[in-house]
């Protein structure tokens, strides 16, 4: 019964953190010089404006009862509205948390793919060419900075080769005659759900350049973790008792599981 | 070992042939319905979209299409509340009751949905005649009861520009085709009419039956040529024609209309570059001037805008409560060398208050040049012969010609003894800063400011007009000939617009007189198009907007 306890006590701990994070921002957001009521009226507000503002978001409350409306309205699910778009905040959620969902999906798969294989390889054929290579690659994934790899990419594969799509999500001939019906918001999930092949492909290949240049850094990582774990098992004795038994390559293989599993944790 | 070799040359083979059939793939859908500006679409190897991906017949393809790359999101699609960037959307599918015409028209203003409106003599109150046969995007028609709702309810709603309406007191509907506004004091209602915010006319009955959030979603139901089709916030916006629009159609207009969003000025560039995008602006300046030198196949438009860049004095505050030491900074400021070196085509040196190129604008309003002798000898009339003194300019972070200007304008302070403190502050902070006790707030406020409705009365009010509580007068100017001088000025604005120019030219020779503030520059804008698109006007009391109704592609 010692994991109820624990359990129990991470969910108080989570309970006291959040309130503590809901009570921190939104003092700060209250304090920092700042004028919420002119910015819902828009640029160029009037006093009267700014007045009505005032009341009609609350803002002329004490601060300990505005807090009170903030949570409350948190607690029913209700974000608020933003004060620039007047729109629910849970909207822009919706609007943009799965188009965020699924680059970082696609950045990690296409991590995975790439960076645990060539880990492996690479530990595998410790000192060769390839190794160094590989290495090399690895290094420079985790140190280039992704904005000025993403900036290189398009000039290369957009303005110079024409290969690859420049920003959005889709093309505007799909947008404009072979729309893909939202369902998750994952543009491509939802047209494999929807049977848009052409509106997979599109989003696809609009995943391209944004999923390679967010998976360089953990392409990077993947590699030097496979490769020194790759490494580690194969000092191990039973590998040497293993060779010695020349049982070499199926033992191989099962480290390389091994690593796969233990690779995929730290990157969740 | 040799086995082991071959895997790996296995795998990295493997991997690179799926990355290229992806892309080859991906080829004729980029560029499905081919078009005459992309050289591209011309050199794809399969010429055969394998998908249902052209247009449909009848549909003229990218011809037909005008894209918009556009730097910033649209905020707020409801035409009662819109209040920003997206008048560029707006415009395309809402009209209003008048039309502020480009500088260098003869008249200021045509009609739009009115077609013609007079005034009584101390313009309080005005009867405008509507245009007949006009219908919204709902079916419903245009009529004297659709304005009157739509200005009272953008009115009762009371955010964003709203308030350019608050001499409206009543709305009385004549006839069908009629209406008369009954105002509680003398304003130019002409003008107010034809705002780029806040003067949209709407279909009364989809705002009441479906309510903002359908607007705010992507949906319209104005007058205009365009009508909203798709918009995914933060990407694209799609509006296609409305067929039955009173204006009726040509041949060679454009079909569709999609505004691309990128934030990034860089993507702007490139797809205009490419010609995947019509119509763009915000790129990086130099990079516009490499473009106007060397591509035939884009138009770089530069125009003179509404808006400039003052520097507000503050006359509460020792030593700049002295006029002769504001004259003096007034004086110090590079303007000429500055604009050549920084700004280039991007900026003229101002004259007055009110841009060049609007009505209101004085061609013979004295202007202050780089002059450290005469600063000087005015430094010394004051009592600060080697200046000696410290001063405070705040801008707001992230503009680097307010930035630039800073350090440039401290190097000619520092020559005469005055030491200035070039403070970058987020926009909300350094308004908060300036609308604080004037004794403690900065002395020299940065900003830009540019009109609602286009009236010399929203700079020479909105910043130099006694205020009680102060919001835009940054300067805690407070002068109370002035105020009535201007105040005089905008009642006569409607009825007698001759006599109300030369009154508030007279307002700005006090202004400058008493050198409140610096008049840095009239920022001019820069747009890139096409240069098959044709038709295109740049319009500074709509900034930004593209009229497409106007456009055509011509090969």
């Amino acid at each position: 019964m010692r994991w109820l306890g624990y359990v129990v006590r991470r969910l108080l701990m989570a309970v006291l953190v959040l309130v503590s994070v809901s009570i921190v921002t939104f003092v700060i957001a209250r304090v920092i010089p700042s004028d919420p009521a002119a910015a819902w009226v828009g640029p160029h507000p009037t006093p009267e404006q700014i007045a009505k503002a005032r009341q009609e978001l609350a803002l002329d409350r004490p601060l300990h009862e505005q807090y009170l409306r903030y949570v409350t309205a948190l607690l029913r699910g209700d974000f608020g509205t933003s004060v620039k778009s007047h729109q629910p905040i849970s909207r822009d959620l919706r609007n943009y948390l799965p188009a965020t969902m699924e680059l970082v999906l696609a950045a990690m798969l296409v991590a995975v793919v790439f960076g645990v294989p060539l880990g492996v390889l690479s530990g595998a054929k410790k000192g060769s060419l390839f190794d160094h290579l590989t290495r090399l690659a690895s290094v420079a994934g985790v140190s280039v900075p992704t904005f000025w790899l993403a900036l290189i990419l398009q000039l290369l594969f957009f303005a110079k080769l024409r290969l690859l799509p420049l920003g959005s999500r889709i093309s505007n001939e799909l947008a404009l005659y072979n729309p893909i019906r939202q369902i998750t918001g994952m543009y491509t999930l939802d047209s494999i759900l929807t049977g848009n092949w052409a509106g997979l492909r599109d989003s696809l290949v609009h995943l391209i350049l944004p999923a390679f240049t967010l998976a360089t850094y953990p392409i990077g990582l993947a590699i030097r973790m496979t490769r020194s774990t790759m490494l580690e098992v194969l000092n191990e004795r039973y590998i040497l008792a293993a060779r010695a038994a020349r049982m070499y390559r199926s033992f191989r293989t099962s480290s390389m599981v091994e690593r796969v599993i233990r690779i995929a944790s730290p990157m969740g | 070992m040799k086995r082991a070799n071959r895997t790996v040359y296995l795998a990295v083979a493997l991997s690179l042939v799926a990355l290229l059939a992806v892309q080859c793939t991906s080829k004729p859908q980029s560029v499905a319905p081919t078009a005459t500006s992309q050289p591209a679409a011309t050199t794809a190897p399969q010429a055969e979209p394998t998908v249902t991906e052209q247009p449909k017949a009848g549909e003229s393809g990218r011809a037909g299409i005008f894209v918009y790359a556009h730097g910033t999101q649209f905020p707020d699609l409801d035409p009662a509340k819109s209040y920003s960037n997206d008048s560029v959307v707006m415009s395309n599918c809402y009209e209003t009751l008048t039309f502020y015409n480009p500088p260098g028209s003869k008249e200021i203003l045509t009609p739009k949905l009115a077609t013609s409106w007079e005034a009584n003599e101390d313009a309080t109150e005005w009867v405008f005649h509507l245009r007949q046969g006009v219908k919204f995007h709902d079916g419903e028609p245009f009529n004297a009861e659709a304005v009157k709702f739509s200005i009272s309810n953008t009115k009762a709603l009371g955010i964003g520009a709203a308030y350019i309406w608050d001499p409206v007191q009543e709305m009385e509907v004549i006839d069908d085709y009629t209406i008369k506004f009954k105002l509680s004091y003398p304003a130019p209602l002409d003008l107010i009419a034809s705002s780029g915010y806040a003067a949209w006319i709407y279909s009364p009955k989809s705002y009441q039956e479906k309510g903002s959030d359908w607007f705010q979603q992507g949906h319209c139901a104005g007058t205009g040529p365009y009508i909203i089709e798709s918009y995914e916030p933060g990407s694209r916006l799609v509006m296609t024609r409305n067929e039955s629009y009173w204006g009726g159609w040509k041949p060679g207009q454009f079909e569709k209309v999609v505004f691309e969003i990128s934030q990034d000025p860089v993507v702007l560039q490139q797809k205009i570059e490419a010609g995947t995008a019509d119509f763009t602006y915000g790129i990086p300046p130099d990079n516009e001037e490499v473009i106007r030198n060397t591509r035939k196949d884009i138009v770089v438009y530069t125009n003179p805008s509404f808006q400039n860049l003052v520097g507000l004095l503050n006359t509460k505050k020792p030593p700049l409560d002295n006029v002769k030491v504001r004259q003096a900074l007034c004086y110090s400021f590079p303007y000429e060398q500055f604009i050549s070196a920084v700004m280039g085509e991007r900026a003229t040196q101002a004259r007055g208050v009110v841009p060049a190129g609007m009505w209101g604008h004085g061609d013979d309003l004295f202007q202050y040049t780089y002059d450290l002798e005469k600063a000087k000898q005015l430094l010394t009339e004051a009592g600060y012969p080697n200046g000696g003194f410290k001063l405070t300019m705040t801008y707001s972070s992230g503009d680097m010609d307010e930035q630039q200007l800073g350090e440039v304008w401290k190097a000619e302070l520092a020559k005469l003894g005055i030491e200035l403190e070039v403070q970058g502050m987020n926009w909300d902070a350094q308004w908060q800063l300036g609308k604080s006790d004037p004794l403690k707030a900065q002395d020299i406020f940065v900003m830009y400011w540019w009109p609602d409705y286009i009236s010399p009365y929203s700079f020479l009010y909105s910043m130099f007009h006694s205020e009680d509580e102060i919001l835009f007068n940054l300067c805690y100017y407070s002068n109370p000939t002035y105020d009535e001088l201007i105040d005089k000025a905008n009642e006569i604005t409607g009825t007698d617009r001759e006599k109300a120019t030369q009154m508030f030219i007279e307002a700005q020779k006090i202004l400058l007189d008493d050198a409140v503030s610096l008049f840095f520059y009239d920022v001019s804008n820069t747009h890139l198009a096409r240069a098959d698109v044709k038709g295109y006007v740049d319009n500074p009391a709509y900034p930004h907007v593209v009229f497409v109704y106007d456009l055509t592609r011509e090969p």
